[in-house]
């Protein structure tokens, strides 16, 4: 056999390692992409929204003293252990005169989890809280980084998705978060990365409109909920 | 270069473990591993796919009291002369397998289209409505297209069945939610409180109070309508229960018996 052919036998074994290797190493690639969003991360960075400093969380209010910080009570709720209710665990947090701060801090708390037995985390750990919002008419709006969607651990089903959001509406629609400025949070608008909610999340059910507080999901009934609140 | 990432990315995926997604609950232990894919053993069939569009719909929190509802009469005919239709929707499909159970990889989009399967024959064969299935096999289907056989066939009632999944791993039993606003929430109301009513009737599940909340589904369906969650996925006994063909068959018969009385027809008791 001649040098030429050998060399173009070559030549094209060649070829067919390195495009085989490509499409292999296309296959990895997307395996790579699909852990990492399983892993709560963003490989393109497409979900970082239009804010995306939670060190410094919007809406938290500023300058004001340090003594006017005071230790007092609010009352945060999360899941029961039968899976269809709220309880109710009160805690003291360091809160201001102001509403829209005293949210954010509750939030935060909330992401946090529970301190007692018998209760169970609404969020994941890894969620950050972007920013709270008290706007116009009494609505807060809430804003969550994208951890809240891309957490695999999430519990996903009606009841879990509904006790999540009445959760949050209902502390932070709790009057023990009312400050000295006369604002009243009535209902809890639900942000994710900056944006609105969409018809894909949460899987379950709808927050794209914003949401008033239920105690018929607090373990204790209605009665307990309005002399708290 | 090329063959430096090659290995590069190789060793990567080689060395991590937990590729798909993992089991339920935050608080986890560590190390758990994803359990075994479990596959229910009912044939696949062909089926009809519709997709058609439908806008949402939003409103005010709902309350879930059925204070107001307490006599669970026979529906009012909608429409005189007509056999009643009943959609029955079996959750998630396709790329969405819904909850992945903990102990042995059950998911809740076969554990859906099993019971549908076995609901639909009940109330066909045995009951003579007409059915609708929203889907026949395993593929992906928005909860607007959902909705939409509802519309389609002026349904008198629309079931979606679903697994649960919950925060507490402890926490077991099939629960019954409705929408409890707009033009439909008393008649889901009832529906709701009759279906609770059948499956209280399987001895050793427990099955909560009717709920109100905020479902896409039942929000877009405009029937009468419900979401059953069968049984919690995140516990191990619902997960066992639920991978067993007499249990689903006895939550069918429920389910059955729950249309039938909501329909004013005969047979509505669960064997």
């Amino acid at each position: 056999m001649s040098g030429a052919p050998r060399f173009d036998m070559l030549q094209k074994a060649g070829l067919a390692v390195w495009a085989f290797a490509t499409v292999l190493l296309f296959f990895i690639a997307l395996l790579f992409a699909y852990q990492l969003i399983d892993l709560g991360a963003t490989p393109l960075g497409l979900d970082e929204g239009v804010l995306d400093d939670t060190e410094n969380p919007a809406g938290a209010v500023r300058g004001f003293s340090e003594d006017a910080e005071e230790e007092r009570s609010a009352t945060l709720y999360f899941a029961g252990a039968d899976g269809e209710s709220l309880v109710a665990e009160t805690r003291m947090l360091p809160l201001t005169p102001y509403t829209q701060e005293n949210c954010r801090r509750a939030l935060e708390a909330l992401v946090e989890g529970p301190r007692q037995n018998g209760r169970y985390p609404l969020l994941p750990p890894r969620v950050e809280v972007r920013g709270v919002y008290l706007i116009e008419g009494g609505e807060l709006a809430v804003d969550f980084s994208a951890e809240l969607r891309y957490e695999a651990t999430r519990p996903k089903s009606h009841a879990a998705e509904t006790l999540m959001t009445y959760g949050i509406v209902n502390t932070l629609t709790h009057a023990a978060l009312h400050g000295e400025d006369g604002l009243r949070p009535s209902r809890v608008r639900f942000l994710f990365t900056g944006l609105p909610m969409d018809d894909s999340f949460p899987e379950h059910i709808d927050l794209t409109a914003p949401i008033t507080p239920d105690p018929a999901w607090v373990s204790a009934g209605a009665a307990s909920f309005a002399d708290d609140g | 270069m090329r063959a430096a990432l090659f290995f590069v990315a190789v060793s990567f995926v080689v060395l991590t473990p937990g590729l798909g997604h993992g089991p339920d609950a935050y608080a986890a232990p560590a190390g758990e591993q994803e359990p075994p894919e479990q596959h229910l053993s009912e044939p696949q069939q062909d089926g009809e796919r519709y997709l058609l569009a439908q806008g949402a719909d939003a409103g005010p929190a709902a309350s879930r009291s059925l204070e107001a509802l307490e006599s669970f009469g026979p529906v009012e005919d909608r429409e005189p002369g007509r056999v009643p239709v009943v959609v029955v929707d079996p959750g998630h499909g396709g790329s969405d397998t819904g909850v992945v159970g903990l102990l042995n990889g059950l998911q809740e989009k076969e554990v859906a289209l099993a019971l549908a399967r076995t609901l639909n024959e009940l109330l066909a064969e045995e009951a003579g409505l007409t059915t609708s299935l929203t889907r026949t096999e395993d593929l992906d289907l928005p909860a607007s297209s959902r909705a939409s056989f509802a519309q389609r066939d002026r349904a008198s009632a629309f079931l979606s069945i679903h697994g649960g999944a919950n925060y507490s791993r402890s926490a077991s039993g099939c629960s019954v939610y409705y929408y409890g606003e707009g033009p439909e929430a008393e008649q889901s109301a009832r529906l709701a409180g009759h279906m609770a009513e059948a499956l209280r009737s399987i001895a050793g599940v427990e099955t909560s109070e009717p709920l109100s909340v905020r479902s896409r589904v039942l929000m877009k369906a405009a029937a009468p309508g419900v979401v059953v969650e069968v049984g919690r996925l995140t516990n191990a006994g619902d997960e066992a229960a639920l991978a067993q063909t007499e249990h689903r068959a006895k939550l069918a018969a429920a389910m059955a018996a729950g249309l039938k009385r909501y329909l004013g027809l005969p047979g509505g008791d669960a064997r």
